[in-house]
């Protein structure tokens, strides 16, 4: 849960803790399962059709994690799901993701809450460590389509004085839109770049998982 | 001597290109070729590249010399590029060389070039030029677009002097499959173990002379049963090499 009531740890609502990441991976497991076949297919029409397989394999891989193990710190859980993704996924999203949540962890090192602003530093490292790994940029029809601005929108609300909850609804919605706009774009990245122009008229997968992502974190 | 690191999402294809390269050099040479391939699942084997398990292959085949690392595509190279990320720290990243050749070309390259003794950029260099031998025989690809120089840049022999004299010898291609890729294999496993500067040209088609330590090179070639081969060598130990080459001719280069 996002602590829209005061959270008797924290003792107060403006932060992200270990049960709410936990919370919001639980959720995104769920969502990716009812998602499967879409990603499928979404991934059969410009890729390799093999995205919602694999990233239902690497997200239950991750709920089992957390079904076994406590953890009492942000970045030890975000390394573990990381660790845990780069090798049960098995396709480009396992190193791509993997290295959001290796790098999401580096800021909040040591930390089992974490206030708007740390936050921010932690999703801006994971999206630059996606970026750095797949060597995309926006409007390449990828992932980073729904990651970058949910970015922007997320550091948009935080100047304003959002709290972690408002600050991701934000970036959820802003990654729905990054998300869906990839259906015009022409792949620049990845398997889907082999179909050129072809590319056109599909919505991306990874983009897809993303904005779920996002999406997870707040609804 | 280096090692080498098969990285594919595929571990039977990885398997077979590790064989097929193992080929190539003389089992005694000592050559370690490693496989980091596929992933395991619930559900048994699957397609696809784990980069724990591949930082784990890399420090099992970690060698002095260094490890060369060879990867089919897409998520093979992103794997590999976090596997070393999470060696950073370690002294064995400074010996790992994620290398961009075509898997299976590059990997029979770098095998024999390894095999040979060579530095870990030169085996990458070589591994790179693959291509180059292959867009050269297929002729698909204008010359402007193929590597210009495949490897003569990164030899670790030391250098001949340019004043040194040339000493020559002729032999003649015997098997009807022509001067295919073992036999090519053994001549530039011959060239590296002396310290010779060895070139050779295909008297029949005018092509070369090309420099006889490199398998693209000399596969470039593209030598047939009865086309005759100019081999030429200098340094200390240029008539030695001749001799080895001439007996290897002999032999139709160890394929009778």
């Amino acid at each position: 849960m996002m602590s829209a009531v005061p959270d008797p740890v924290a003792g107060t609502p403006a932060t992200l803790g270990v049960p709410d990441l936990t919370t919001w991976l639980r959720r995104y497991a769920a969502e990716i399962v009812a998602h499967e076949q879409e990603l499928t297919d979404l991934d059969a029409a410009i890729g390799d059709g093999d995205h919602g397989a694999n990233m239902t394999r690497g997200m239950t891989a991750v709920v089992a994690v957390l079904d076994q193990t406590p953890f009492e710190t942000l970045d030890a859980l975000a390394k573990k799901v990381g660790m845990t993704l780069v090798s049960s996924v098995g396709g480009a999203s396992g190193p791509l993701y993997g290295t959001f949540w290796l790098r999401f962890a580096k800021p909040l090192s040591g930390l089992a809450r974490t206030d708007a602003a740390t936050l921010g530093l932690a999703l801006r490292a994971g999206v630059e460590g996606i970026q750095q790994r797949g060597k995309a940029e926006g409007g390449d029809k990828t992932m980073l389509d729904a990651f970058l601005p949910a970015l922007a929108a997320y550091d948009a609300a935080v100047d304003a004085g959002a709290e972690p909850t408002a600050a991701l609804r934000d970036a959820a919605t802003a990654g729905r839109a990054g998300c869906a706009a990839t259906v015009t774009m022409v792949a620049r990245k990845g398997r889907a770049s082999y179909l050129g122009e072809r590319s056109a008229g599909h919505q991306d997968p990874g983009a897809t998982s993303a904005a779920l992502l996002l999406e997870c974190a707040v609804s | 001597m280096i090692s080498i690191l098969v990285v594919s999402h595929s571990r039977p294809l990885a398997e077979a290109a590790a064989a097929l390269a193992s080929e190539m050099v003389p089992a005694e040479d000592g050559l370690r070729i490693g496989v980091a391939a596929g992933i395991d699942t619930p559900d048994g084997p699957a397609y696809g590249t784990d980069a724990a398990a591949v930082a784990q292959a890399i420090t099992t085949y970690d060698s002095p010399e260094g490890v060369l690392v060879l990867m089919d595509i897409g998520s093979s190279v992103l794997s590999a590029q976090l596997a070393l990320e999470f060696l950073e720290e370690e002294e064995i990243a400074d010996r790992v060389l994620l290398c961009s050749a075509p898997l299976v070309e590059g990997l029979l390259a770098a095998a024999v070039a390894a095999a040979g003794g060579a530095t870990l950029e030169r085996a990458a260099a070589q591994a790179r030029a693959g291509l180059f031998a292959k867009q050269y025989q297929v002729a698909d690809v204008s010359t402007s677009d193929a590597d210009p120089a495949p490897a003569g840049a990164t030899r670790n022999r030391p250098p001949a002097s340019d004043d040194d004299p040339w000493t020559t010898c002729e032999v003649e291609v015997t098997s009807p499959v022509g001067l295919h890729l073992r036999p090519v294999g053994r001549i530039v496993a011959l060239v590296l173990e002396h310290e010779a500067e060895v070139r050779v040209s295909n008297l029949d088609t005018g092509q070369g002379p090309l420099p006889a330590d490199s398998l693209a090179d000399m596969l470039s070639l593209a030598a047939d049963c009865g086309h005759r081969l100019r081999f030429e060598a200098r340094g200390p130990r240029a008539d030695d090499v001749l001799d080895a080459i001439a007996a290897l001719a002999g032999t139709g280069f160890g394929d009778s």
